[in-house]
């Protein structure tokens, strides 16, 4: 018998066969198609179309409308130009008429709009958790028992503390004066973590009361940072990076400045400069004074004075080089430079150093004639200034005392951003009344008894003087979204006891102001609400002001001139991070997704040690460190940064909160447990830290190493495969042609296409480029793109269309940074187009490389196939994914770009150039009847580049920047091996070093 | 040889008990989709602005006050 016929042959037997019947198994089918039916009935509702039935007159559907206005994201205080849609801001970038930012804004100010739409907002008043009663209250029961409260404490003495950040609104200052007025016993705190407190102390000491100066970086030849991150977050940035990469032009400018940076940590600025050398911070104050020392003393090349003489009598440059490790062929250059560059160079130092270090600077200045750089139009205004530790100290133990019967906190989080060892936390429990005026809940605002729904700043009135001459205005943009009121509005209402309350309020008295206060001493020869009218219109006034005489250096100064002895031990280094301030946007998941420009770290503040140190501490990547100072004892993870300083452990603020909301909760380590209560004065180390290796290991999400074009472990691959491009400006003069002689003529066996009319295309000048995101930042808003998180980082799925490639060269100890952004190449021969089996991704008659989104089934073989790495998936509705649907809820999709498609789960995308921008561009053109010339369209990124680095246009018109970019003799194209034909391209860059230093 | 009653009841039977849950199951099911899911209504504001999926509850409107850039000023640079 064969296998086959047993079973044949096997009786049939009824009770073998499955229990279920045939009537189970329809009814079964029928419940599972019945199921799956229901199961995809429930997409979310979409709205409906309506027309306006009363059109406001400014709006025209379809038509973008832009206001002029501020940021107030930090203290710079930019002009903003605010593009909105039918109502609704979609996107924000500089203003072009503000002389400060000039059209350009930075990343925490582009991704700033995301906070207008945040679930997490405050949207009616709360009862707070110190409250007898909770839930919603309603604003008159808060106002009613507010001012009945004020009242109570002008009548018994009892002290009001207004806690406000250092304001720079001239109106709101004036404000809080009568605010004070009103209620005499109120007492006015401003203050900020991030402060330069030890900078302005150092001007004082040096030049009195004379105005602090603005300098003008375009006219220095050459900078010299000591631990100052101007680049990246100190001051001015975004002014600064444009004015400093205007001196290394090539286009444009006949010079080319040089920049030395040296730190401890790793800054951006560090990453751009000419050369760099490691130093710990404490030291700084001593290298200062040697320079002084071989200037003056043994060059004798500037007059020294008695007392400089003997401030800086025993620093000799030699001695410091040997036992600090320097090079001293490099600082040799430097002297040289500085003195070559007398009147045309600029030291800085960062608000991370002491006071002395900051005078040191300022006398070295002063006898290098350097002061002459300090801008003689214009000079930074004066707002509120910072408290010090004392006052706040001071104010604290008040509110201990029992003696405040009432705190308004203004726009700040003390609970969260002041050194844990003021305990103010502690000290707010003594308060009867306490009120947070927030936007959003915070960790102050639980411990409250009122929580007050504020506007945000783009519903929000203002003026803002941070230069002598120029006066920001800060209009609304948008109709307050919820039942919320602006801070100045309400303190108004407060001091106007029981009225009713008017939206208009603090519109009125801002104009009040200026129509009474300002505008009579202009002479303008308009009525005043013409002036108004235009003021709001441009968004910015500037006032010709008399420069002040800059007072003489003190010998004083120079008689405080001293440092304090190196440190032994560890030191800790805190600093500002780039992109979340203080902790303000910590929820805001763009900025929480943007890698760190040198680390490439995102999701987390970590400890960075150099490899020496790590070395002896016994610590690697991703392992814990506990680091213990007099104030508090915290662990963090550790990253090891090749190029810092041994002995320092480098860390940033502004993370580690623990009620920003369902983003930003938990995120990264809080360090303000470790500062003491003299991180209020200025400086921002702490010395004599104790640091171990902790318990556990966390994972750090690090973007470095995704979409990578190298190859890991072959060292230098990126100058092997000429992805990045690099000499000396002494090398580029000798041969201009080093890099055009590199390039081949591929031979094609095909008809070349050609391409008629416009021809878009890129270039990027690495010579400006400082990396700091702005330009990714602009893009993820101009492009909808989605915040994914951290797991899907550590997958390599981050959605960014633009990435900033950080490249190393040198040693572990002196590296050299390299970076270049990376975006879609819209290559002529584009790799990616002939593997699509959709066609989804084509070739459009201007030379883009396009994505067809509904062509596109997600089979991926474009991004294997793309040799630059630029494409992304949509592995999910990242949208719906993340944060349990954080950004699904109301009103989110607000934010979104409408002449963007929003890409779901299962689609690539990639960069388009801003195709809505050319589409809309070209539109114009057929409206006016006009030939499109491609001229006048800016990219998203190109927009944002606050160093204008980025050239877009149209290839086939010779007169073209861009045309001309093309052929400079530094451009070049990444892989051009590959006859991928690119269509962006490079400007090698150069660096401004001496001939003997290797490039 | 004839049917019993009890041989001709049952299918009748289950076939009622079989709709009479399967209809059930369903009403319940198309019920409880909008509370499982957030019910969302389409809302529309007096002047008339379409609100994007998801954001029915917040009413956009520009501010009276606002001065857009796209209206020509009148006066000189201030």
């Amino acid at each position: 018998m064969s296998e086959f016929d047993t079973d044949v042959t096997k009786a049939f037997s009824p009770d073998e066969l499955p229990p279920i019947s045939r009537k189970q198994f329809l009814a079964l089918v029928a419940a599972s198609a019945a199921f799956a039916t229901a199961g995809c009935t429930g997409y979310r509702d979409k709205g409906e179309i309506v027309p306006y039935t009363k059109k406001p007159e400014e709006v025209t559907p379809g038509v973008a409308n832009y206001y002029a206005s501020t940021c107030t994201g930090c203290a710079q205080a930019c002009g903003t130009l605010i593009k909105t849609r039918e109502g609704r801001p979609v996107k924000l970038d500089g203003n072009p008429d503000h002389p400060v930012n000039r059209g350009k804004l930075c990343a925490k100010g582009q991704a700033s709009i995301l906070s207008l739409y945040d679930p997490a907002r405050l949207r009616t008043p709360r009862y707070g958790a110190t409250a007898a009663k909770s839930g919603d209250v309603t604003w008159d029961e808060v106002d009613a028992d507010v001012v009945r409260q004020l009242a109570d404490c002008r009548t018994n003495g009892k002290g009001i503390l207004i806690v406000c950040p250092p304001l720079t609104s001239p109106t709101a200052i004036t404000l809080l004066n009568e605010f004070k007025a009103t209620y005499p016993t109120t007492r006015i705190l401003p203050y900020t973590l991030l402060n330069n407190q030890a900078s302005r102390k150092a001007w004082e000491e040096c030049y009195g009361d004379a105005p602090y100066p603005v300098i003008a970086w375009e006219e220095a030849k050459l900078v010299l940072a000591l631990e100052s991150d101007f680049l990246g977050t100190d001051g001015f940035s975004t002014e600064q990076n444009r004015k400093f990469a205007a001196g290394r032009d090539i286009m444009q400018s006949d010079y080319f400045n040089r920049l030395y940076c040296v730190e401890g940590a790793f800054s951006t600025t560090g990453a751009n400069a000419d050369y760099r050398m490691r130093l710990h911070p404490s030291a700084q104050a001593e290298f200062v004074l040697s320079l002084l020392n071989e200037i003056a003393a043994k060059r004798k090349a500037v007059p020294a004075p008695a007392a400089l003489m003997a401030a800086v009598g025993s620093h000799t440059l030699a001695s410091f080089c040997s036992s600090h490790g320097l090079p001293e062929t490099v600082v040799h250059h430097l002297v040289d430079d500085l003195l070559a560059n007398r009147r045309k160079g600029i030291v800085v130092a960062g608000p991370g150093l002491s006071v002395e270090a900051h005078i040191a600077v300022h006398v070295l200045n002063e006898v290098l004639g350097n002061s002459d750089l300090y801008s003689s139009s214009t000079e930074l205004a004066g707002g509120l200034h910072p408290s010090t530790s004392a006052e706040i100290e001071s104010a604290i133990a008040a509110m201990n005392a029992g003696s405040i019967g009432a705190v308004i906190h203004f726009g700040v989080n003390p609970v969260f951003d002041l050194p844990r060892a003021f305990t103010y936390a502690a000290a707010l429990k003594h308060v009867p009344l306490s009120i947070d005026l927030a936007e959003s809940e915070s960790e102050t605002g639980q411990l409250c008894t009122y929580l007050l729904p504020a506007h945000h700043t783009l519903e929000s009135w203002g003026d803002h003087h941070v230069r002598t001459d120029v006066y920001s205005f800060q209009q609304p943009v948008i109709a307050p979204l919820y039942d919320t009121r602006q801070r100045e509005a309400v303190l108004l209402h407060w001091m106007a006891g029981q009225t009713a309350f008017a939206e208009t309020l603090y519109l009125a008295y801002l104009k009040n102001r200026w129509e009474t206060a300002v505008f009579p001493g202009l002479h303008r020869p308009v009525a005043f609400a013409a002036f108004w009218n235009a003021a709001l219109h441009d968004g910015v006034v500037q006032i010709p002001t008399a420069a002040g005489q800059r007072s003489a250096l003190r010998q004083e100064g120079v008689a405080r001139m001293q440092h304090t002895a190196v440190e032994e031990g560890m030191t800790l280094l805190w600093a500002e991070p780039p992109f979340l301030g203080d902790g303000r946007f910590a929820n805001n998941g763009w900025l929480q997704e943007m890698p760190n420009p040198i680390s490439k770290i995102v999701w987390d503040n970590y400890a960075s040690v150099s490899p020496s140190t790590a070395h002896a501490l016994g610590v690697a990547m991703h392992d814990q460190l506990t680091v213990e100072t007099g104030a508090g004892k915290q662990t963090f993870p550790v990253f090891v940064q090749s190029g810092m300083a041994d002995n320092v452990v480098a860390v940033f603020a502004g993370y580690g909160r623990w009620n920003a909301g369902p983003v930003g909760s938990g995120v990264g380590v809080d360090i303000l447990p470790l500062l003491p209560r003299t991180a209020m004065d200025g400086g921002r180390t702490v010395s004599q830290v104790h640091a171990t290796k902790g318990t556990g290991t966390h994972k750090l999400a690090t973007t470095q190493e995704h979409h990578s074009l190298d190859e890991t472990f072959v060292k230098d691959f990126h100058l092997k495969r000429k992805i990045i491009r690099e000499s000396t400006v002494e090398q580029h003069k000798q041969d201009p042609t080093w890099l055009s002689r590199d390039r081949h003529e591929h031979e094609s066996i095909s008809t070349e296409v050609q391409y008629h009319g416009v021809k878009w295309a890129m270039a990027i000048d690495l010579n400006k480029c400082t990396g700091c995101h702005a330009c990714v930042a602009g893009c993820n808003v101009e492009n909808n793109i989605p915040i994914v998180g951290k797991d899907q980082v550590l997958a390599g799925r981050e959605m960014q269309w633009i990435r900033i490639d950080r490249y190393f060269t040198g040693t572990m100890d002196d590296p050299v940074p390299s970076h270049q952004p990376m975006l879609c190449q819209q290559c002529d021969n584009a790799p990616c187009e002939n593997v699509c089996p959709t066609v989804a991704t084509n070739h459009s008659p201007d030379g883009l490389n396009q994505m067809v989104y509904n062509r596109c089934v997600g089979t991926k073989y474009c991004s294997n196939n793309c040799p630059f790495h630029v494409r992304r998936f949509n592995f999910f509705n990242f949208r719906d994914h993340f944060a349990d649907g954080y950004y699904e809820q109301e009103p989110v999709s607000l934010v979104h770009n409408p002449e963007v498609t929003v890409r779901s789960r299962g689609v690539m995308e990639k960069c388009t150039f801003c195709t809505q921008r050319i589409m809309e561009s070209r539109q114009h053109a057929a409206e006016q009847g006009m030939t499109f010339d491609g001229k006048g369209v800016q990219t998203a990124c190109q927009q944002a580049c606050p160093a204008d680095a980025i050239v877009f246009g149209n290839m086939n018109d010779p007169n073209s920047t861009i045309a001309q970019y093309r052929e400079h003799d530094l451009g070049y194209h990444v892989l051009e091996d590959l006859n991928v034909r690119p269509n962006v391209t490079y400007l090698a860059r150069l660096r401004n070093t001496h001939l003997e230093k290797p490039a | 040889m004839s049917k019993s009653t009890t041989d001709n009841q049952p299918a009748t039977f289950r076939r009622r008990t079989f709709f009479g849950h399967a209809g059930g199951l369903l009403a319940g099911l198309f019920a409880a989709i909008p509370v499982v899911r957030g019910w969302r209504q389409t809302g529309s504001t007096d002047t008339g602005t379409a609100s994007p999926a998801g954001s029915e509850r917040v009413k956009v409107q520009i501010h009276p006050q606002a001065v857009p850039r796209t209206s020509e000023r009148s006066v000189p640079y201030v």
